[in-house]
């Protein structure tokens, strides 16, 4: 994918969400451009969660609008969220409990042309053939992330790191052009979390866009080109990490909140 | 002193409900379906295959196809009520998908009753067509029925095989871990189950159908009853559920366990005490299976991967259709 | 309108039944699938009972075994297995109901199997034909029931139960004491089957057999009032009552089953939670 041009690629337009009666989301512009980080940090119950929920599918606005490039995904069914380039993680990185490591980031590679009851008897040969090029493929994608070893073991018996790392993987072997990161640093050692910025930001600057939600503030503001803070479903402060890391308001919302403000 | 002809008609049921079981394993095992509305289905196919391959001329009268025709005729009417029942059923998660397929094998029972023009109702079709029953003496009949179902079950076997190791196997088993992540993986987890449900009724009608209709010899309603649901479950959940092996040897002991009974002699007073044991045998062997290993004879895991280790209680840990819900409140 | 009575006098009796199910649910949170099972061994049990020793004796009696049948069961059975999930404690529930009926076919034969109970006859009362012995059923059942609502809403054990079934552990650390409150609710759930089993057996006729037909009205009646919801099943199967019973006059009786179910299914499609349920439609689509 070549470096896209400096105009944003994922916009939100006057997007709301209501459920339960909360207003979950605000009236939310924001656009996420490629080759960059952007962050959305805000304290619990924000509406972070619920937005990632809206733009990749599980979930429809209320009212507004979401495109990527001139494709307006709005209401759009999560496969074909996917399909189309969007692509998120999730914050508990269950994964597919009952399937190896590789197995999992097989079935992100495999894509769609075989998944259906016909294809093991129709094109044999083509069905062996991508499910052997996707396992090793898998291999592969573990061994230049440096978790090989984990190759064989089933999703149910990862460590939550470990699980994270795997969930990661796995939705990069989807080639997203947009790439939505659910908490990724969470529950991670500090070690952990320095290799996943490195991996990240080499995401970006291999021309995908991506968007974080995270509480670590500290690897937010490190990694991040652009912050977003949200608070009650809207967004109340928008910039470079230094100017939201010393905005007095954003400093307030998180005071008397559980926030760690330091790496892990 | 027990007869070789009795022993070969139990050895073909064993074989008949470990074609269905293996059916429901590649549904409710790999998709994640819990269907209990089997018994529906396979009376679709027994009821279709019959009147289809049925003379025009005799008490039920039929289209008087040949017998492969009957069984991919079958196959095809199966598979079309299969998506019409998948159609509702497939948008309920969990429980309501589990109850609403039982809810449709009963009206399925209940309109075969109904339309007893057609179906001869609750007094059935007796006389049925067997293969190649005119080219052989009575006795060696059984054995050569036998033949054919077990033919017709190394079929099956090998299907659901072919089904496991393709990718198609792999996107359901991962639509069946975890739906919402399979979704965000690009998969339409909804036509993956549309089109797994229907292929699981095609084959249904092609093997299950017609073999059990050769085995009865007659067709009544009352067959295809909550009772054959369950017992296909009793035996997948005994050969566990998820193995490519395990269906097919719960089937297998299942019905031989049952069938054995048959063979104790006793005075004609004691003679209904007999009836009660087949239902009592299942019931004892799924409760002590569960309690003692809940995750049937054998595991899922040896069935894909040559992994070292071995994830017991696949049953316990895997959930009817969609119950994995995509976590929308920390916001 | 006759069948407007009709209907209602079922539906109470399938009421008293699916309570007994969703408490059950509630609390050890698997459905119970041999619970039609039990409705029948009460059924049979009664009529043995009441024939031996009269009705006033036998019906309590049987009610009373049945229940204790069903506290025995709770704490060998699926006490046991609790960790294991809902799963498998319903497959262990299929395994008792096909054991069930094993026992009935020995015990009590595989006839069908009438009440000698006299309804009397039917007298007209406003629009109705009504015997008095189908009234006195309909008040049991309106009796029992209320006495279930007025148990789980405002007696102690009630408010114990509630705790349980809202949250096990929140009420286990809270001190209730679950393990006991479990065979309450087992007793209490087979009780119900019981009492329900012996009415149908009286409205109609009781076998071994039935208990699979009965299972299959109860969790309809179960899913269409949203499962969990106590109220909410007692007014589905109220409805679904009134709905076959009023459907015979259009159709043939051969097709109230059918009437019920494709409800059911038609209700499913638009509101996949229930009728009656709190659950959000989230929860109940896939």
């Amino acid at each position: 994918m070549s470096e896209a041009p400096d105009r944003p690629m994922l916009t939100l337009r006057e997007v709301n969400k209501a459920f339960g009666g909360v207003q979950a989301v605000r009236d939310v512009n924001l656009s996420i451009d490629s080759s960059k980080v952007t962050a959305l940090i805000g304290p619990n119950g924000a509406g972070k969660t619920t937005l990632f929920n809206v733009i990749s599918g599980f979930g429809t606005p209320y009212t507004g609008k979401i495109a990527f490039g001139d494709v307006d995904l709005t209401g759009w069914a999560p496969h074909k969220v996917a399909r189309a380039g969007v692509v998120r993680t999730f914050q508990t990185p269950i994964g597919f409990p009952s399937m190896t490591v590789a197995e999992n980031i097989a079935v992100a590679i495999v894509g769609q042309g075989l998944g259906n009851p016909w294809s093991p008897f129709l094109r044999w040969r083509q069905d062996r053939k991508v499910r052997r090029d996707a396992m090793a493929e898998a291999r592969d994608r573990l061994a230049a992330g440096g978790i090989e070893g984990l190759a064989d073991v089933p999703g149910s018996e990862l460590s939550p790191g470990n699980a994270k790392l795997v969930e990661i993987t796995r939705q990069l072997a989807l080639k997203p052009k947009m790439l939505l990161l659910d908490e990724p640093a969470a529950a991670m050692a500090t070690d952990q979390i320095r290799t996943l910025s490195r991996l990240i930001r080499g995401i970006a600057d291999d021309g995908v866009g991506v968007l974080v939600i995270d509480h670590n503030l500290g690897f937010v503001l490190e990694l991040a080109d652009t912050v977003h803070v949200l608070e009650f479903g809207a967004v109340v402060a928008s910039g470079t990490p230094e100017q939201i890391g010393n905005d007095a308001r954003v400093r307030e919302i998180y005071l008397g909140g559980t926030e760690e403000t330091d790496a892990a | 002193m027990i007869s070789m002809s009795f022993l070969a008609t139990v050895a073909t049921l064993a074989l008949v409900y470990a074609m269905a079981t293996q059916l429901l394993n590649l549904e409710a095992g790999w998709g994640g379906m819990w269907d209990l509305g089997v018994a529906g289905l396979i009376a679709v196919g027994a009821y279709s295959y019959v009147l289809l391959t049925s003379a025009p001329d005799a008490m039920v009268p039929g289209l008087g196809l040949p017998i492969l025709g009957g069984m991919i005729g079958a196959g095809i009417i199966t598979a079309l009520v299969a998506a019409l029942i998948g159609w509702p059923a497939l948008r309920l998660r969990g429980e309501y998908f589990l109850i609403s397929t039982f809810a449709f094998a009963e009206i399925i029972r209940q309109l075969i009753i109904i339309g007893k023009d057609v179906t001869g109702g609750t007094f059935g079709i007796t006389f049925v067509k067997r293969p190649f029953e005119q080219a052989f003496r009575f006795d060696a009949y059984p054995f050569v029925l036998l033949g054919i179902t077990a033919v017709l079950t190394v079929v099956v076997y090998l299907i659901c095989s072919r089904v496991a190791g393709s990718v198609y196997g792999m996107t359901m088993r991962a639509a069946r871990d975890n739906e919402p992540l399979a979704m965000a993986t690009g998969t339409s987890v909804k036509s993956l189950r549309m089109s797994t449900y229907s292929f699981v009724g095609l084959l249904i009608g092609i093997f299950v159908g017609p073999a059990f209709v050769w085995f009865l010899g007659a067709l009544v309603p009352s067959t295809f009853g909550a009772t054959l649901t369950f017992t296909i479950w009793a035996a997948l959940v005994i050969g566990g559920l998820g193995s490519r092996i395990g269906p097919v040897v719960g089937a297998l002991l299942l019905t031989g366990v049952s069938e054995a009974v048959r063979l104790i002699e006793v005075a004609p007073q004691q003679a209904h005490l007999l009836s009660a044991v087949q239902p009592a045998l299942v019931g004892i062997l799924l409760i002590v299976v569960l309690r003692f290993r809940p995750g049937g004879l054998f595991t899922e895991q040896k069935s894909f991967a040559r992994t070292g280790t071995d994830v017991k209680g696949e049953l316990k840990r895997m959930r009817p259709v969609g119950m994995a819900a995509v976590n929308g409140g920390e916001a | 309108m006759q069948n407007l009575f009709f209907g209602l006098l079922t539906g109470a009796v399938l009421a008293v039944a699916t309570s007994g199910f969703a408490l059950l649910r509630n609390t050890e949170r698997f459905l119970h699938t041999a619970h039609g099972q039990f409705m029948a061994l009460g059924g049979l049990l009664g009529l043995t009972l009441a024939q031996q020793f009269g009705p006033w004796l036998g019906l309590p009696a049987a009610v009373l075994i049945t229940a204790a049948i069903g506290v025995v069961c709770g704490k060998l059975l699926f006490d046991p297995i609790k960790a294991q999930g809902a799963n498998v404690m319903l497959f262990t529930s299929v395994g008792l109901a096909f054991l069930t009926y094993a026992v009935m076919l020995v015990v009590f034969g595989s006839d069908i199997k009438v009440f000698d109970v006299q309804l009397g006859s039917a007298r007209q009362i406003g629009p109705f034909m009504i015997a008095p012995g189908e009234i006195v059923l309909l008040l049991i059942a309106a009796a029992v029931t209320a006495g279930l609502w007025l148990l789980l809403s405002r007696s102690s054990v009630g408010r114990s139960i509630r705790a349980v079934s809202s949250n096990r552990e929140l009420a286990q650390i809270r001190g209730v004491p679950t393990n006991q409150i479990s065979s309450v609710v087992w007793a209490l759930s087979s009780g119900l089957a019981a009492i329900a089993g012996i009415m149908m057996g009286i409205l109609g006729s009781t076998s071994a057999e039935a208990g699979w037909t009965y299972i299959l009205l109860v969790l309809a009646a179960a899913v269409l009032g949203g499962v969990s919801n106590i109220l909410g099943v007692i007014a589905a199967a109220m409805l679904l009552g009134v709905v076959m019973d009023l459907s015979s006059l259009v159709v043939d009786t051969a097709f109230r089953p059918v009437i019920a179910f494709a409800l059911l299914i038609a209700v499913l499609v638009v509101r996949p939670q229930g009728l009656f349920s709190f659950a959000s439609r989230k929860e109940a689509v896939a």
